[in-house]
């Protein structure tokens, strides 16, 4: 028998042999959970899996879901958010509110760093303006954009920082429960300058989690910090070790086996292997990652015309039910589904959209390309070579098809993606790109933002009055129930308009090991302290 | 020409070759970077905007605006001085980033060239001396189906089977400690070695029973010499010839290979290095990589090279420099 045979003959015992679990496992009907029993047994070691290794663990520079779910255990902000989304005291024990553009945070009694020192409005001050304030330019930081609003930052009093702004914000306090409000310690971060956050020297915070050891392309690990403030929410696990497994299968092989004891937005491709998988369970939670057409500055996909015809073409229902079965879901406007307020305003307005799982109305797409001149129905989509999202490509070009658009599909690689979002020449020689996108927070207000004619992701150039004037309403709106209508009225226009044309959305995943609980399926997860309730059962 | 100057003049001519091709490579490699598209300032900064001061700042920092002779000669340079340059995803120097994987991908690679000529020596000396038989034709097919499968192929049937299946191997990583290291290499190397074996097997069957079949073993062989005797000292001993040049082959694709077995096992080497830098568009990184791979590949041929005299006093310094 050749060796080929025999490896055959191997790999259907080892299928065989791995624990498949009996068809009624499946559901149709997906259940989303926020939120797992919080741990209450001490573990010596976890080990938990990344999407890729972190470029660094300053949180300045955290905005990624490889940085996000390490900073987050270790740096505490002002503020932060449960996994309902909702907005909590963090380091602030208060903040409220003295006029429309002043918010007074009251900074909590005997915080201190890990190595001691008191946390003071010093170490506050500092921390802001170099992750928004004035030297946030000189410190690299990637959160200037969201801050706009900013006027001044200081310290008004021992235990009191007070920040006034040009214009009420309401989204201001959100991203402030992100690494963006992160304190820091001043003579740390000060001293150490550029290699603040790399691998040899760490950070210095308050968190319920500290920096121990990170070995390049190995791992990183953080240690219980047993003097946290809050002796509620000291962790029980010890030592938490994070791996940088970027290859799908081997994450996957890793995970079943039980080397890895959990991992966050798990390889669409191995979800079919960890749902049978009897060491650890497979949780979906409230999550808004979805994955939509951008239009680029080229000009066939500015034509609203041809956007609202693709939308119109594409079986959305099809392409989650056939490409990512299981994981996603159709989606129906451009709003994310996933809100922390105004919850039924949202879904009202929601329930009122067409229906994705009806026929698609191809007689009126055809109607509209009709519309078109004939030179200005070609383009060109550019989609990564992820085989959900080329197959998802091909889909829409196969539809395209059938209206009348010539579509034609350019594959690229993960690098050439990523220059796509930076490099212009690059860009406009394609009309269109299938990309991931995903709000900052859980207020639809802020995924607005991205079209806005300051948004630097605004590639399409949308400037449409009539939208910029119900966002800045909805902007300056701090009640949550009267913001929730402004918002829904600016996706109305959105949802007309179609500036990026969405698809399907992606819930967040979750894989456990069974002897684990405590982590939150929630999305909420990525700017979090997340690990501070793992424990054992 | 004989004699220690004879042999240093050959010595020298084949170092003189090695450094002479390394430079051609090096050229070669700092062309292909520097034609790639896209712009590496781009991905510095991530694509956020950044103030003149700053992206002047990192332009000089990674000498972005120099002409590709002028960039051409300062890494060349460096690369003399051991200054590899720093690595624009990591910011940290990229001498101290392969000095800290080089380890585990030397490892893996000796491993998997030890069980490559164990395993390939061993199947196709019986091979060799056993034509025509059962075990000869299934060696030869078994060897045939071998050479056909990616090394990922075979990686991925023996986790399954071995580290998930059987949970006797881990499924990633590459250990510290030197039982942890050869536990957590076992499975890359085997993988890695599959083809080579097969490679390694078929060439030396075919140079031995070649020179089992040749004049002076069958006047050996007349003389009533003891069989063990003349495969040995006639067998053998000539059939080294053909067997290192594959020694040699075999090697350099090892080292292809060991790229595409530290991805699939997570093993922190500069073949990971490599990939992800490719990724990212971290060119020094890609360069200096590059360069210490083909580098080694190259003196592993010279030293093949230079082995050849001593394995067969016939070829003269003049034959063997052709």
């Amino acid at each position: 028998m050749s060796a080929a045979a025999l490896a055959l003959a191997a790999t259907t015992l080892a299928a065989c042999g791995n624990g498949a679990q009996p068809a009624s496992e499946h559901s149709s009907e997906r259940q989303l959970v926020a939120e797992t029993p919080a741990g209450t047994k001490p573990v010596t070691q976890v080990t938990w899996n990344l999407l890729r290794e972190p470029t660094t663990v300053d949180p300045i520079k955290s905005q990624t879901e490889a940085e996000g779910p390490v900073v987050g255990n270790m740096c505490e902000s002002l503020l932060t958010v449960n996994s309902a989304f909702q907005l909590q005291p963090g380091l602030a024990e208060s903040f409220e509110m003295t006029d429309p553009t002043t918010w007074v945070y009251r900074i909590r009694d005997g915080v201190k760093f890990w190595d001691g020192k008191p946390v003071t409005t010093d170490d506050v001050v500092y921390s802001l303006q170099r992750s928004f304030g004035t030297t946030s330019t000189k410190s690299g930081s990637f959160y200037p954009t969201y801050f706009t609003r900013v006027k001044a930052i200081k310290a008004s009093g021992a235990n009191e920082v007070t920040i006034s702004l040009t214009e009420p914000d309401a989204l201001f306090n959100r991203i402030l429960a992100t690494p963006a409000g992160a304190v820091v310690e001043k003579t740390f971060a000060s001293r150490e300058g550029a290699d603040f956050g790399t691998p040899t020297v760490g950070v210095m915070c308050s968190g319920p989690f500290k920096f121990s050891r990170w070995t390049p392309g190995r791992e990183l690990t953080l240690e219980k910090n047993d003097a946290y403030w809050d002796a509620e929410r000291v962790p029980k696990v010890e030592r938490l070790t994070f791996k940088f497994i970027d290859n799908d299968a081997t994450a996957a092989a890793a995970l079943q086996s039980g080397e890895v004891d959990g991992m966050y937005e798990v390889p669409v491709s191995s979800v079919p292997r960890l749902k049978r998988a009897n060491a650890g369970t497979l949780r979906f939670g409230p999550g808004p990652r979805f994955l939509a057409i951008f239009p680029t500055e080229k000009s066939a996909l500015r034509e609203q015309k041809l956007r609202e015809a693709l939308y119109l073409a594409m079986d959305r229902a099809a392409i989650a039910k056939q490409i990512f079965p299981d994981v996603a879901e159709p989606m129906k406007s451009l709003t994310p589904p996933v809100f922390a307020y105004g919850e039924d305003t949202f879904q009202q307005y929601l329930d009122s959209r067409p229906d994705p799982n009806a026929k698609t109305d191809l007689d009126k797409a055809r109607l509209l390309v009709q519309g078109i001149d004939e030179s200005e129905r070609n383009l060109t989509l550019a989609t990564e070579s992820t085989p959900s999202t080329v197959a998802v490509a091909n889909q829409i070009q196969s539809q395209g098809k059938k209206i009348g658009l010539n579509v034609e599909v350019e594959v690229l690689t993960p690098n050439q993606n990523e220059a796509l979002y930076f490099d212009k020449k690059l860009r406009t020689s394609y009309d269109g790109f299938l990309a991931y996108t995903w709000t900052y927070n859980a207020d639809p207000l802020d995924f607005l933002v991205y079209f806005t004619p300051a948004s630097y992701y605004n590639y399409g150039l949308y400037d449409n009055k009539e939208f910029s004037d119900r966002f800045e309403d909805a902007l300056g709106t701090y009640d949550d129930a009267q913001r929730a209508t402004e918002v829904v009225e600016a996706y109305k226009v959105v949802d007309r308009d179609l500036p990026w044309i969405p698809i399907i959305y992606e819930p967040n995943r979750l894989y456990m090991s069974n002897q684990l609980t405590g982590a939150p399926p929630s999305w909420a997860y990525v700017w979090s302290a997340w690990a501070a309730r793992l424990g054992g059962k | 020409m004989s004699g220690p100057v004879g042999a240093a003049r050959f010595v020298a001519g084949r170092v003189g070759l090695l450094l002479g091709t390394l430079l051609f490579a090096s050229l070669v490699i700092y062309l292909a970077a520097y034609l790639v598209p896209g712009s590496t300032l781009g991905a510095l900064t991530g694509g956020r905007s950044l103030s003149p001061e700053a992206s002047a700042a990192l332009i000089e920092q990674y000498g972005l605006d120099q002409s590709f002779l002028g960039g051409y000669v300062n890494w060349l340079a460096g690369v003399l001085t051991f200054d590899l340059g720093t690595s624009v995803v990591y910011r940290d120097e990229v001498a101290s980033l392969i000095g800290n994987r080089i380890g585990v991908t030397l490892s893996l690679l000796a491993l998997s060239l030890v069980l490559t000529a164990i395993a390939g020596l061993v199947l196709g000396m019986v091979a060799g001396l056993r034509v025509g038989t059962r075990l000869e034709g299934l060696i030869t097919a078994g060897t045939t189906g071998a050479l056909a499968i990616p090394p990922f192929v075979t990686a991925a049937v023996l986790v399954s089977v071995f580290a998930v299946g059987l949970g006797a191997f881990p499924t990633f990583g590459a250990g510290s400690g030197v039982v942890q290291r050869l536990w957590h290499l076992t499975l890359p190397a085997g993988a890695l070695a599959m083809v080579g074996t097969a490679y390694l097997a078929r060439a030396t069957r075919t140079a031995v029973s070649d020179e089992l079949s040749s004049r002076h073993v069958e006047t050996a062989r007349g003389r009533g010499l003891p069989s063990a005797v003349v495969v040995r000292r006639h067998v053998f001993r000539n059939a080294l010839i053909p067997v290192s040049t594959a020694v040699g082959l075999v090697a350099a694709y090892l080292i292809a290979g060991a790229v595409v077995v530290e991805n699939v096992f997570q093993l922190d080497g500069v073949g990971t290095l490599l990939v992800s830098a490719v990724e990212q568009k971290d060119l020094p990184v890609v360069q200096a990589a590059t360069l210490l791979l083909v580098g080694l590949i190259m003196v592993i041929s010279t030293l093949i090279d230079l082995l050849y005299p001593v394995l067969d006093p016939r070829l003269s310094r003049s034959k063997a420099l052709a």
